[in-house]
């Protein structure tokens, strides 16, 4: 079988991060088939070389503005083993519902934001405010919580400001997470739409 | 009147402050659509112009000068460009690694001189293209770039804060971090995020730059002497997000 395709897509779109694809095929024949990254690198590792401990986490949160709640914990969890630190049930509590929030949020933008408009034939988001309002919407609804939800906890939910070595620099207020409890649970609709 | 056309380009950075765009919720977000028209957002669509567009949010930081012929054509097809977030503004976190010369070696050993791996010192984007306005901060505060939309939309000049995080910890009435027993850097810091950390319990670090003109060796000297903070540190201390904006910076 014959067959020739050439394909180069230059910076992939509706992805985190920065990715090219070029695959050349010549009669049947794969000649190239490369996943480029052609993200710029910016060395983290370097970075927080001889700094103080409790700036670490701030620095490496810096990798990425989708996980930043990831990397944070990540480093907190390695300054408080270095150190010896054992961190409270309630710090662990926290932290993970800190995460879920992030977790939340993270698949929220993933489905519709990055994948929704494949499923109802748009290019991107924007043009479904005219033909799915509602989904649109609903979209940005549930985004919001997750924002909120992080924020209470995180003091923001990219490059979160309040979870230090050791626990938080401030706690929310037992109202303050009643309310959210509310507002997720006022979600459940939502959710069970989506 | 057409709506105007918006569009969001990244470079060296970690997209947070695109992220950022998708956290107003609803009826913010959906009203802020009745007045621009997003044209180009690679992080959130597929769709790619090469027509004129009015406003150029350009995030991330010039690091390599592979990226200097994409920001002179967005420069080209682009009426207004906002530098969008720290690291376009001034490079923020990305030039903590600027006053060292090892970093791609002590990262990836005998492979440091992979293609891939091409990086320079890291500048903002007005060092590669003129920036008409900057929206400073790691990440933006995303009402504030609201401000700037509204300003732009209005035919007016954005304000953007020219003095110090210590401005709006007075007027919140937030208990000075000095006064607590910690450092600070809200005094040379620039203001506009509201001040927020300092309330949380913590320091600023500076995450929107420093004013302009700022008064380096006295921060130094605040931080040794009213934070007790060792010479070093203190010295070294606002290489974290403003190490462009030192005076050291070659």
């Amino acid at each position: 079988m014959s067959k020739t395709i050439s394909i180069a897509v230059h910076h992939l779109t509706r992805v985190e991060g920065h990715g090219n694809i070029e695959v050349d095929v010549k009669n049947g024949k794969i000649l190239k088939c490369e996943w480029q990254v052609p993200e710029a690198p910016r060395f983290f590792e370097a970075m927080v070389r001889g700094r103080h401990y409790s700036e670490v986490a701030r620095i490496t949160s810096r990798i990425c503005g989708i996980c930043s709640i990831g990397h944070t914990l990540a480093s907190l969890k390695a300054t408080e083993a270095a150190l010896g630190i054992q961190v409270t049930p309630q710090t662990f509590k926290l932290r993970e519902l800190m995460k879920h929030a992030e977790n939340f949020d993270s698949h929220v933008l993933h489905v519709y934001f990055l994948a929704a408009p494949d499923f109802l034939g748009a290019p991107s988001v924007f043009p479904l405010v005219a033909t799915h309002g509602t989904v649109v919407a609903r979209a940005l609804r549930l985004k919001r919580i997750a924002h909120e939800w992080g924020s209470l906890i995180a003091g923001r939910t990219t490059h979160p400001t309040k979870a230090v070595p050791g626990g938080f620099a401030s706690l929310p207020t037992v109202k303050e997470l009643v309310e959210l409890k509310e507002k997720m649970l006022a979600a459940v609709p939502d959710l069970e739409e989506t | 009147m057409a709506k105007p056309k918006v569009a969001f380009f990244d470079f060296t950075c970690c997209e947070g402050c695109q992220i950022e765009f998708t956290n107003y919720g609803d009826p913010v977000f959906l009203e802020l659509l009745n007045h621009v028209d997003v044209v180009e957002f690679r992080e959130a669509m597929s769709e790619k112009t090469t027509e004129p567009i009015d406003v150029a949010f350009i995030e991330g930081s010039f690091s390599r000068e592979a990226d200097r012929p994409r920001l002179e054509e967005i420069r080209k097809r682009a009426k207004i460009v906002i530098a969008y977030g720290q690291c376009a503004s001034t490079a923020g976190i990305n030039a903590l690694k600027n006053h060292t010369t090892d970093y791609k070696k002590f990262v990836y050993g005998k492979d440091s001189e992979m293609p891939h791996l091409d990086s320079q010192k890291v500048l903002g984007i007005d060092q590669a293209i003129k920036v008409d306005y900057y929206a400073y901060g790691c990440p933006v505060n995303k009402y504030e770039v609201l401000q700037i939309v509204s300003h732009l939309l209005h035919g007016k000049e954005p304000v953007i804060p020219n003095y110090p995080v210590c401005v709006e910890c007075k007027r919140r009435e937030t208990i000075c971090r000095y006064d607590v027993g910690d450092y600070c850097l809200g005094q040379t810091a620039r203001a506009g995020c509201g001040a927020p950390c300092p309330s949380d319990g913590i320091p600023c670090e500076a995450c929107r730059g420093f004013v302009d003109q700022p008064n380096h060796d006295a921060l130094v000297k605040v931080l040794a002497k009213r934070a007790g903070m060792p010479k070093g540190w203190a010295e070294d201390k606002s290489r974290m997000f403003t190490a462009n904006q030192r005076g050291d910076a070659k």
